[in-house]
């Protein structure tokens, strides 16, 4: 039996066994528009998220004025809540607009999609790089 | 009047709020060793946060099998203000590329905790699920 490299107990197998050879990872719970909470936000205002053929696409909108600014579609890296488990739990994604890079973490928690943004400027504008984080409901 | 380029309202800063370019982010409440608040983790166990020449440094212990096994130091990445005009810690990152396994940490403070975030990519045929953790760490 082939052993199973880790580097921390989340890492092992509980059913070696029954493992698949080729997981693939439930992305509904994602799809969907989503709309954050805050009304008055000045950083992310709406995502909508789509699959297409197993490949998860981010559409991002920021707060600008007077209409957001649409981001562009980028693909997301999708990850379940446990090595044996197929459910989507979370899913990153990466925008680089040359003058700073926005990656992207996003998770379900009790139905409200929860978007951590780590923002690294490139320029030479002096802005400090930056966290956010935001609250997004389901636009049903 | 500012030309500066941004994708959203928060990237705009006042003149006055620009940091400049020797304006450092102040580190200095990241560093030490963090404890999980969970004391039957079987993710990470502590991190313990240095000063080194060029930056700061992070040695991840992940549990296994009950006793904690160092990852090995590494660069932090990046670290981030809580806003573009703002010289206060936020977050960090840093990755771990263990060969068979990628692991992006992606940490923010939060109510003087630290929260950290774990992307894990496997790359081995092993057939484990790429998988996201979040754990809360004390000073």
């Amino acid at each position: 039996m082939q052993s199973v490299k880790y580097v921390r107990d989340d890492d092992k197998p509980v059913a070696v066994s029954d493992r698949e050879a080729h997981r693939v990872i439930d992305t509904s719970p994602f799809v969907g528009t989503w709309i954050t909470t805050n009304k008055a936000t000045r950083g992310i205002v709406r995502m909508e998220v789509t699959d297409e053929d197993g490949i998860l696409l981010i559409r991002t909108f920021g707060a600008c004025s007077p209409a957001p600014c649409d981001w562009g579609i980028v693909k997301a890296s999708v990850f379940a809540d446990g090595i044996d488990s197929t459910t989507g739990l979370a899913f990153s994604a990466v925008y680089d607009f040359g003058f700073i890079q926005s990656d992207l973490q996003a998770k379900i928690k009790k139905g409200v999609l929860v978007v951590a943004s780590f923002n690294r400027f490139k320029d030479d504008s002096g802005r400090a790089n930056y966290f956010s984080r935001e609250f997004f409901y389901r636009d049903e | 009047m500012d030309s500066w380029r941004y994708t959203r309202e928060e990237d705009k800063v006042q003149a006055e709020a620009r940091l400049g370019p020797q304006a450092a982010i102040d580190v200095s409440q990241l560093l030490g060793i963090w404890v999980n608040t969970n004391t039957k983790s079987k993710g990470i166990n502590q991190l313990v946060i240095s000063r080194a020449a060029d930056g700061l440094t992070v040695n991840v212990f992940g549990a296994c099998d009950g006793s904690p096994q160092g990852w090995g130091e590494i660069k932090i990445d990046f670290i981030y203000a809580k806003n573009a005009g703002s010289q206060d810690l936020m977050a960090f990152t840093a990755f771990y590329d263990f060969g068979f396994m990628e692991t992006r940490l992606q940490a923010n403070m939060s109510l003087g905790l630290l929260v950290v975030a774990g992307l894990n990519t496997f790359k081995d045929e092993s057939g484990r699920s790429n998988y996201f953790s979040r754990e809360f760490f004390h000073q």
